[in-house]
């Protein structure tokens, strides 16, 4: 119960369309689900409705996170408390360098995670330390952290600063949103293995995608399968292999809804 | 400064016999009293610019008193003016090459490194190099740069611009900047001069301050550079005042003058009180080769009117036109830029970026003009406008006005307010609003906040911009 999310019959819509139709999904802490689904089926809806974008609106449903309903908390409450997405089209910040944006933000983390002893702002050489260690996890030159945020950033450097982030926040709960798409293959790896280095039993992750490939790297114990706003058939690893196989109107003709 | 200075004063009011009054006090030579008559004539001929006047129909003039001013008061003699904390401490800086402070209207203090003051650097208020260096000061002073007997707008014909917005037939019969620049021109007082010899580089920055609190007071500071062939230098310019209930009247001018080859970094700085109307007429003339990086920062005054105009008159210059500038409260901006390719083969490349909140109000308008004969320019210029409140408004108008026909020329104009999906990518890391719209905010400025060379100074405007911010 406490080191859950739960989502529970999710609706959303976006400017008044119904794109969720009803998302039931448990994910807990040390597990990796995978989702997948054609184009247009709703997976970056659920990913940015779970990060609190405010184009998202929920209709019906709950999403509960530790026990506790997360639909009233603004993106940065949840992000504060734990829940961390990497975005499918990260933002480029022009003027905000890479180091100044991620300080930033793991102060506002620890400042609101309180009482757990961390909860005052890092110093400039322990965050220097903690930001180079884990840019070399993921192959990143020092010269990024002066760098402005995805400010003419490659596709493949925007995702591996995305893990960056993931990594330096430390979160307890990942959303990874097609973080594979416009990868080459040696960034695919680099980035697959950040992710590894970081799941471990503290850590939920759910990682969306429209292609097997990075499945091949990052080996998540359950799969599902998003067709038209809803979790058609779900499984174990051997589903990612059917779906190579057969394709996602197999799913279509014979999928089935599996709680 | 004359030895009385301190116990005569001015009459209120703007009038032949203050003009007079003033020459005497500064005891100064024929040729400066005749130049004051002389602008002052023209003061009295030309009319405040109409409500429809095309450069000024975005600023009104009707809640200007000028009245009540008073055109001259000398910093006291033999004591140490009152400055702000935040302008001793950047006096003070040690990485700058030589710091010039002005408070009210005449120089306070000096200071010059031994380096450039033995290779023939002048660097001194204007009254000064009045005296000391008249045949220095007497070719250009007002003669070619900021004049108040051409009217340089006037003429313009700017075309129809992409987004159709002109409304067309140029800026008619246009006052421009003259009015106001004549009376600069009747009663400047104070300023800087700085003087750079042929071949001299000097490395490090300069900088002046100008403070003025007495009560009425009207500021008439006057910026004059030459920076002779070969010289290179670079002065940074700071301007505020103190807070006061009555509405005071500053009109400054500044004028660049850089021959073949000469390099200038010019930083202009207002932080000026919320009671001050500003005008300024800010004018550089670029020789051959010559290369200038010129910079005008906005944060500031009740009303600041700019005209800032950069002749490119020699093949080969090269100008960068930087400017920020953020507005809140009722404050009100109107700019003018001119980029004005006189020659060919030279390059101007402008960039202004406002931020807007409260009920504040900008207007950049901004106009190249390439002339028949400037074949192969190269003209840039973009100007974008954050709007941090609905109440917040700018207006930005490109004017394109290109009668050569191998010129190379683009234009850009943003106005909004955040990109709310930048908000919502700095939130999901747990930044809230305020701190993430701050955040893009300083990112905003900072490329231009990164030209400027002193960090002292650099430290003082992002606080500046913070509190603007309001945290």
């Amino acid at each position: 119960m406490s080191d859950e999310l739960v989502i529970r019959n999710l609706h959303v819509q976006v400017e008044g369309k119904e794109i969720l139709n009803g998302i039931d999904l448990t994910i807990r802490k040390g597990e990796i689900h995978a989702i997948m689904g054609p184009n247009g089926s709703g997976k970056s809806t659920l990913a940015n409705t779970l990060a609190g974008h405010p184009k998202y609106q929920i209709t019906k449903g709950d999403i509960l996170y530790k026990g506790e309903s997360i639909l009233e908390w603004g993106a940065d409450v949840r992000a504060q408390k734990g829940i961390f997405l990497a975005f499918q089209y990260p933002m480029a910040i022009p003027g905000v360098t890479v180091a100044n944006f991620l300080r930033t933000a793991l102060n506002a983390r620890r400042k609101a995670t309180g009482s757990n002893g961390s909860s005052k702002a890092i110093s400039i050489p322990e965050f220097r330390k903690l930001m180079l260690q884990k840019m070399q996890l993921l192959k990143l030159d020092q010269s990024f952290a002066t760098r402005y945020l995805n400010d003419g950033f490659s596709g493949g450097e925007k995702k591996r600063v995305e893990i960056l982030q993931m990594a330096v926040l430390n979160p307890e709960f990942a959303v990874l949103d097609e973080t594979d798409s416009g990868l080459d293959i040696d960034a695919l790896r680099i980035v697959s293995e950040g992710v590894n280095a970081l799941a471990g039993p503290n850590l939920g992750v759910l990682l969306i995608t429209h292609y097997q490939r990075i499945l091949n790297y990052i080996k998540p114990q359950f799969i599902h399968v998003m067709v038209g706003g809803r979790l058609a058939l779900s499984g174990g690893p051997e589903l990612a292999l059917q779906l190579e196989e057969k394709g996602y109107d197999w799913v279509k003709e014979n999928g089935h809804v599996v709680k | 400064m004359a030895n009385n200075a301190a116990t005569l004063e001015l009459e209120t009011g703007f009038s032949k016999n203050a003009i007079d009054a003033l020459s005497q006090l500064k005891n100064e030579p024929d040729w400066v009293h005749a130049r004051r008559l002389e602008a002052w004539h023209l003061y009295e001929e030309t009319p405040l610019p109409a409500p429809n006047d095309e450069l000024w129909r975005r600023t009104s003039l009707a809640d200007l008193k000028l009245d009540a001013a008073i055109a001259f008061v000398p910093a006291m003699n033999g004591t140490t003016p009152s400055l702000p904390e935040k302008f001793q401490q950047i006096a003070n800086d040690a990485n700058a090459g030589g710091v010039l402070v002005q408070y009210n209207s005449t120089g306070a203090y000096a200071r010059l490194a031994d380096q450039p003051s033995k290779r023939g650097v002048i660097f001194c208020d204007l009254d000064a190099a009045i005296r000391e260096h008249p045949d220095l000061v007497k070719p250009y002073f007002m003669t070619q740069a900021v004049t108040y007997s051409e009217n340089r707008y006037a003429s313009a014909k700017p075309s129809t611009t992409k987004s159709g917005k002109h409304e067309g037939g140029g800026y008619g019969n246009t006052i421009g900047d003259m009015k106001f620049a004549a009376l600069h021109g009747a009663f400047f007082s104070g300023g800087t001069f700085l003087y750079v010899p042929r071949g001299v580089v000097i490395d490090l920055p300069l900088q002046s301050l100008t403070y003025f609190d007495a009560p009425n007071l009207a500021m008439f500071t006057h910026t004059l550079i030459v920076v002779e062939e070969g010289a290179a230098v670079t002065l940074i310019e700071n301007y505020a005042s103190k807070e006061n209930q009555a509405q005071r009247f500053s009109n400054g001018a500044v004028e660049l003058i850089l021959k073949p080859g000469a390099s200038l970094r010019y930083f202009h700085l207002q932080d000026l009180a919320r009671n001050v109307w500003h005008f300024t007429s800010q004018t550089a003339l670029m020789d051959k080769d010559a290369s200038l990086t010129w910079l005008t920062g906005t944060l500031g005054s009740a009303v600041t009117k700019a005209f800032l105009d950069c002749k490119l008159q020699g093949a080969g210059a090269n100008a960068a036109l930087l400017g920020f500038f953020f507005g809140d409260g009722k404050q009100h901006f109107d700019q003018h830029t001119f980029q004005n390719h006189i020659a060919g083969h030279a390059t101007s490349d402008l960039l202004y970026k406002g931020a807007l909140k409260d009920n504040a109000y900008s207007v950049f308008r901004g106009l190249i003009r390439v002339n028949p004969d400037a074949q192969r320019s190269d003209a840039y210029q973009a100007n974008r406008n954050i709007l941090l409140s609905q109440h917040a408004h700018a207006d930005s108008i490109p004017e394109l006005e290109i009668e050569a026909n191998d010129v190379r020329c683009t234009h850009g104009a943003t106005v909004g307010p955040i990109d709310p999906e930048q908000m919502f990518y700095l939130m999901a890391r747990g930044i809230p609003k305020v701190a993430a719209e701050r955040l893009i905010v300083e990112g905003f400025f900072d490329p231009l906040m990164q030209k400027i060379p002193l960090e002292s100074i650099r430290e003082e405007l992002t606080q500046a911009i913070q509190t603007k911010i309001g945290m």
